[in-house]
């Protein structure tokens, strides 16, 4: 193949990715504005050598919060339950009860995510001694998955579309909910509506065909209102 | 040796999980993982073995195809051709693109065929050893596999300590078999025998991976020349050694818990430039830098099965993925499936070899076709991706339920990689935590109630120690750097 049957409209990937693509990179970045705490900790400056920027670490860092947040609350959840339900019975730790397991994950989870909000908030992620590694490796692999805009309305679409997928096919059957699903899914991948219509009615044929007459899966194509 | 039947009936799946394989390994944005994850519904319908090897197929082929567009592209559709674009696109630059591409095939091959070998001899001594053992080793093995998992090759473990307690929760769903109390299952009927598997991994890894990487799916960048392909008789033999060290570092990476094919690569790199006689070939296209990290890669991948069927214990995302695959079989790996199905193991055994050798042909006269298919049209590949893995799980059980889900999965697994939080963990704490928890309460049943007893047996106290050496290392490690800063 010689290399002009292939336009290039994609800038050379030879720029490396920043260490920033992992969230120790991006902690270091982040925290490095901290300028004292972060330079007290020789680990956070001399270890990881910061490039210029692509991708804003911040969007990350609260990510990282807000998982850490939810991690605390389903602990939380977990132990009350533990505490509340009868049939979760504690027992020892030589004679566990049904309780004794999931009470014993839960506090292990609080503890986790305790540490793991006080890490993001304190200056200097201890993990950050590991973050010239870290980015050595990871942001090998951003590389791959290169950022991109638009994303979180077309992952919210793509979402939509298979629980609607869910909600949908016990009332419209199998054949009309997938060609809804692969309309809404193709949309999401910035296709244009007469092309989505396009792509969902030849892969939706082409997938039933391969499941329905191929692997011969027994499913209800017509919506069973019409099928009685 | 092989039977023709055998032959025959392998011969399939492997190719076509080669060729999968080798295809997400040369487009970026989706791993070998969730592609297997995509496939697990599929692999449902066919014979254990055959799914076993079709997805066995499709890891080993993403370790080939993300050479062929590291090396001409700098731009490796997986994480462990980052290693080889450092040398491989600079020969690439050079001209010398088909001679890298036949070297990091060749490469690869060799080592997945030693790596075979290893694993056919290693993982049946490793089930017999595990056979003597109680419920108290089995507990404390998973415990140190769990560790090992978050602490090792592991940039971030606190995330990763804290994703293995989400999966081990997750676990919970279901049914208490000590006294068959439902626990945690809302309610649901759905939720009786606890999550789907399928669901599950679908979701984590298949749509969670598509939706993060929407539209991140590119191509049409610049593709160097090949060239000349067959590489001359001076090339191989100045390979030969460099691949050997790779297969040897890449098997015993693989073979620890949490040993990534990236690691691996990353290692045997830094083993060829210390050894390279000539080391000012480096940074200038070093052909051992190619044929050291490929083979590497693909022998840790292979590797990575020696634990998973000996033991039962996945090392790595994809290793979790092909323990869910043994589950939904009914086949629990380690000693039990060498007892019940001896024949299974083979057919594992020369599945690998035949994905080899099929990832040979695929990758060496036919690389041209494979990079013309990065010029595929892209808005057609997320809606195909979406429509197998929802299809997929709904095809396995029939479940609307299962669908939802499959999408309440994938928005975990599209936040969790927004805030890039390590997958692997929560797999590997879904699957073995109920393992661990009813093991750990028969060895106290058995002890009768003496936990002392509990200490003599034979790999619990190795086995926590190391757990615990393991945990507390960094510390160790930061008290040291202290102690030594205030000499």
């Amino acid at each position: 193949m010689r290399p002009s049957d292939n336009p290039a409209p994609a800038p050379p990937p030879d720029a490396p990715c920043s260490p920033a693509h992992t969230v120790a990179g991006a902690a270091a970045w982040a925290w490095s504005g901290n300028a004292d705490a972060a330079s007290s900790r020789d680990t956070v400056t001399s270890s990881a050598p910061l490039g210029p920027l692509e991708l804003a670490p911040t969007a990350q860092l609260w990510g990282l919060r807000a998982v850490a947040w939810a991690l605390l609350l389903l602990a939380l959840w977990v132990l009350t339950q533990v505490g509340q339900r009868p049939e979760l019975a504690l027992g020892s730790f030589t004679r566990m009860g049904p309780g004794y397991w999931p009470g014993l994950l839960a506090v292990a989870l609080l503890g986790v995510a305790l540490l793991l909000l006080w890490r993001s908030h304190r200056a200097g992620w201890a993990e950050a001694e590991t973050a010239a590694g870290a980015a050595e490796t990871e942001s090998a692999v951003c590389a791959a998955a290169a950022p991109n805009a638009g994303q979180p309305r077309a992952a919210a679409l793509t979402l939509a579309a298979v629980l609607g997928f869910a909600l949908l096919v016990p009332v419209l059957g199998v054949a009309l909910a997938t060609w809804l699903l692969a309309l809404l899914a193709a949309r999401a991948a910035a296709n244009r509506w007469p092309h989505a219509l396009l792509i969902a009615s030849a892969l939706s044929l082409l997938w039933l065909l391969v499941f329905v007459l191929g692997l011969q899966v027994p499913f209800q194509l017509l919506p069973p209102a019409l099928a009685t | 040796m092989m039977s023709l039947e055998l032959a025959w009936a392998l011969a399939g799946p492997a190719l076509l999980g080669a060729g999968l394989g080798t295809l997400v390994g040369v487009l970026p944005g989706i791993g070998p993982a969730a592609t297997m994850a995509l496939l697990l519904p599929a692999s449902f319908l066919l014979e254990p073995q055959a799914a076993i090897v079709l997805l066995c197929g499709v890891y080993f082929g993403a370790q080939y195809g993300s050479s062929t567009t590291a090396i001409l592209l700098k731009l490796p559709g997986e994480a462990s051709g980052v290693v080889t674009a450092e040398e491989g696109h600079r020969l690439a630059l050079k001209g010398q693109a088909g001679v890298a591409l036949a070297v990091a095939a060749l490469a690869s091959f060799l080592a997945g065929i030693i790596t075979a070998a290893l694993v056919a001899a290693l993982t049946p001594a490793l089930a017999r050893l595990a056979l003597g053992l109680g419920p108290a080793d089995v507990a404390a093995l998973v415990l140190l596999a769990a560790v090992a998992l978050v602490c090792i090759g592991q940039p971030q473990r606190l995330k990763a300590l804290a994703m293995l307690l989400l999966g081990l929760m997750l676990g919970l769903v279901g049914t208490d078999f000590g006294g068959g109390a439902p626990r945690f299952n809302f309610g649901l009927a759905e939720l009786r025998d606890g999550i789907g598997l399928v669901p599950l991994i679908v979701g984590l890894f298949g749509l969670g991976e598509v939706l993060a990487s929407h539209a991140g799916l590119r191509a049409g960048t610049r593709i160097a020349p090949i060239g000349r392909i067959w590489p001359r008789v001076s090339e191989l033999r100045a390979s030969l050694a460099p691949a050997l060290r790779g297969t040897a570092v890449g098997a015993l990476v693989g073979m620890l818990p949490g040993g990534k094919t990236l690691l691996a690569s990353m290692m045997s790199l830094a083993l060829e430039r210390r050894v390279a006689r000539d080391r000012a070939q480096y940074g200038h296209g070093a052909l051992s830098g190619v044929a050291g990290p490929e083979a590497a890669n693909n022998a840790s991948a292979q590797a990575g099965l020696v634990p998973l069927i000996g033991l039962g214990l996945p090392g790595n995302p994809a290793m979790a993925v092909l323990l869910g695959a043994f589950m939904l079989h009914g086949i629990a790996p380690g000693a039990v499936m060498f007892e019940r199905s001896p024949e299974l193991f083979e057919a594992i055994i020369w599945g690998m070899v035949l994905a080899n050798l099929a990832l040979l042909v695929l990758n060496l006269p036919l690389i041209g076709l494979w990079v013309r298919l990065l010029a595929l049209p892209l808005g057609w590949l997320t809606p195909l991706i979406v429509l197998v893995g929802v299809l997929g799980v709904y095809a396995q059980s029939r479940l609307a339920f299962d669908v939802a889900l499959l999408a309440a999965f994938g928005l975990l697994g599209y936040v969790l990689r927004k805030a890039d939080y390590p997958l692997a963990p929560i797999v590997f704490g879904v699957v073995l935590g109920p393992i661990f928890e009813d093991n750990l309460r028969r060895a106290f049943m058995h002890a009768r109630g003496d936990g002392l007893v509990l200490l003599a047996q034979p790999l619990v106290l190795p086995a926590v120690g190391l757990a615990l050496l393991l945990l507390l290392w960094p510390l160790l490690a930061r008290w040291r750097k202290m102690y030594a800063i205030q000499r």
